[in-house]
């Protein structure tokens, strides 16, 4: 079994096995579109909608799904949900649709997700799959809006810059949406490395968050064992 | 704002399309300067959960490159062709989705007679290729970068080369990380996102200063 796979097995919690924080599972969308907060709850709720959506249709349709091609029919539930939320953004939604650019669409390939699926394939009820997606999902939002509030937090010393951006469009159509950026103080939060490094220091903090509470998972306590050198050469 | 969705720098001498310079530097400008997986983050997540062992990253590198570079040949010809005369757009996503997999799907059935000892170890991670997101975004980015048909396909070449370089450079990379010591609460995955950052800025640099 590998580490993918031992990781995702280990049951659907909010902090201890958070899925972006703790199994390092759909980081592309969190770690792209996290450069300020409202980018990163728009991005955030929808791909809790089509989480839970694609969870509850796959365990609804299990009995017709054929075992060897599971994830392409996986893969094609997630696509049409996305495809549907992908239209409903770009009708009420349109200014936040094009800041968050062709991560919309790919929400359909978050493997947070497609795991999750494939672990859930043993679960009887829909609504025990409906409860284990929905935490699996929060634990995807909390994560994302973290790491979102930090980075935009360093790079402009304010958070909610452009929250007019989460206002539907057609109720409000006289509101100017479009996104507005506070003065930058530290621009290197908005490039990529920052991104991936601010995590770190997140996943960093919650290890030690944890280790001084005691409440972590199994897998970080691991210690690195001294190599224990045996003599391999010359008369023993 | 990022950039998104990130073009090779050197598009905008276009009238210069066609020659063998022009397709050279998409090809170098998509696998470093704007490399899928750390500048443009596509298919992030596959970049740490395979690269634990040198030899299964390189098999999962390999079979991501073929796949990357057929599928997003084929997405394209079909968008260009198909979807896009007949107004059918909004089914890119179901297509892309479908074909990807598809492929993955039949070089898994190619390998379970060759290389059945590498599908047993690797058998998650091989299903999963089909729905990387790189796979897919590689397909959706040619659908809205306004390239032409064979700048695209080099673009493809050029993004398959840099997401299987850099998941083997990282694995090779991990090797080494996995056994210096390391701070307690860096330990595992933090000091892995940490080094890929720094990688990041290398790769930000082959673009130049901002």
């Amino acid at each position: 079994m590998s580490n993918l796979e031992y990781q995702a097995n280990q049951g659907a919690s909010l902090w201890q096995n958070n899925p972006v924080l703790v199994q390092l599972l759909g980081l592309s969308p969190v770690l792209a579109v996290s450069n300020t907060v409202v980018n990163g709850l728009g991005l955030g709720v929808a791909t809790a909608i089509v989480f839970i959506l694609s969870c509850v249709t796959a365990s609804l349709a299990r009995k017709y799904i054929s075992y060897t091609w599971r994830f392409v029919w996986y893969l094609l539930i997630m696509a049409s949900y996305t495809t549907i939320l992908e239209f409903l953004m770009r009708a009420y939604y349109f200014p936040l649709y094009q800041e968050l650019g062709i991560y919309v669409p790919l929400i359909c390939c978050n493997f947070a997700i497609l795991i999750r699926m494939e672990i859930q394939s043993s679960m009887l009820n829909w609504k025990l799959t409906a409860r284990d997606s929905a935490l699996v999902a929060a634990g995807f939002l909390l994560a994302i809006v973290l790491l979102a509030t930090l980075r935009e937090f360093v790079a402009t010393g304010s958070v909610l810059n452009d929250w007019q951006l989460l206002l539907a469009t057609p109720w409000l159509p006289e509101v100017n949406q479009s996104a507005t950026t506070g003065s930058v103080i530290f621009s290197f939060a908005n490039l990529q490395p920052a991104a991936l490094i601010l995590l770190g220091l997140i996943v960093a903090a919650k290890n030690m968050l944890d280790s001084r509470f005691g409440f972590g998972s199994t897998a970080e306590k691991e210690t690195v064992k001294p190599v224990t050198r045996a003599r391999v050469t010359g008369s023993l | 704002m990022l950039e998104l969705p990130a073009i090779p720098i050197h598009l905008a001498d276009l009238e210069q399309a066609g020659t063998v310079t022009n397709f050279l530097s998409i090809i170098i400008a998509a696998a470093l300067a704007n490399n899928v997986v750390l500048v443009q983050f596509l298919g992030v997540s596959s970049l740490f959960a395979y690269s634990d062992r040198l030899q299964s990253a390189i098999e999962v590198a390999l079979l991501s490159f073929f796949v990357l570079f057929v599928a997003a040949l084929i997405n394209l010809l079909l968008f260009r062709f198909l979807l896009a005369p007949l107004n059918l757009e909004y089914l890119k996503l179901l297509c892309f989705v479908s074909i990807s997999s598809g492929i993955s799907g039949l070089s898994i059935h190619w390998i379970k007679q060759r290389f059945p000892l590498s599908l047993r170890r690797q058998k998650l991670a091989f299903y999963l290729i089909g729905g990387n997101s790189a796979v897919i975004g590689v397909a959706l980015i040619n659908t809205v970068s306004g390239l032409g048909i064979v700048e695209s396909a080099a673009y493809s070449l050029g993004a398959a080369l840099g997401f299987a370089l850099l998941l083997i450079a990282f694995a090779a990379l991990r090797q080494r990380l996995d056994t210096t010591e390391v701070p307690t609460p860096f330990r595992g995955a933090a000091i892995h996102l940490v080094s890929a950052g720094i990688i990041a800025m290398c790769f930000l640099g082959f673009a130049g200063p901002v």
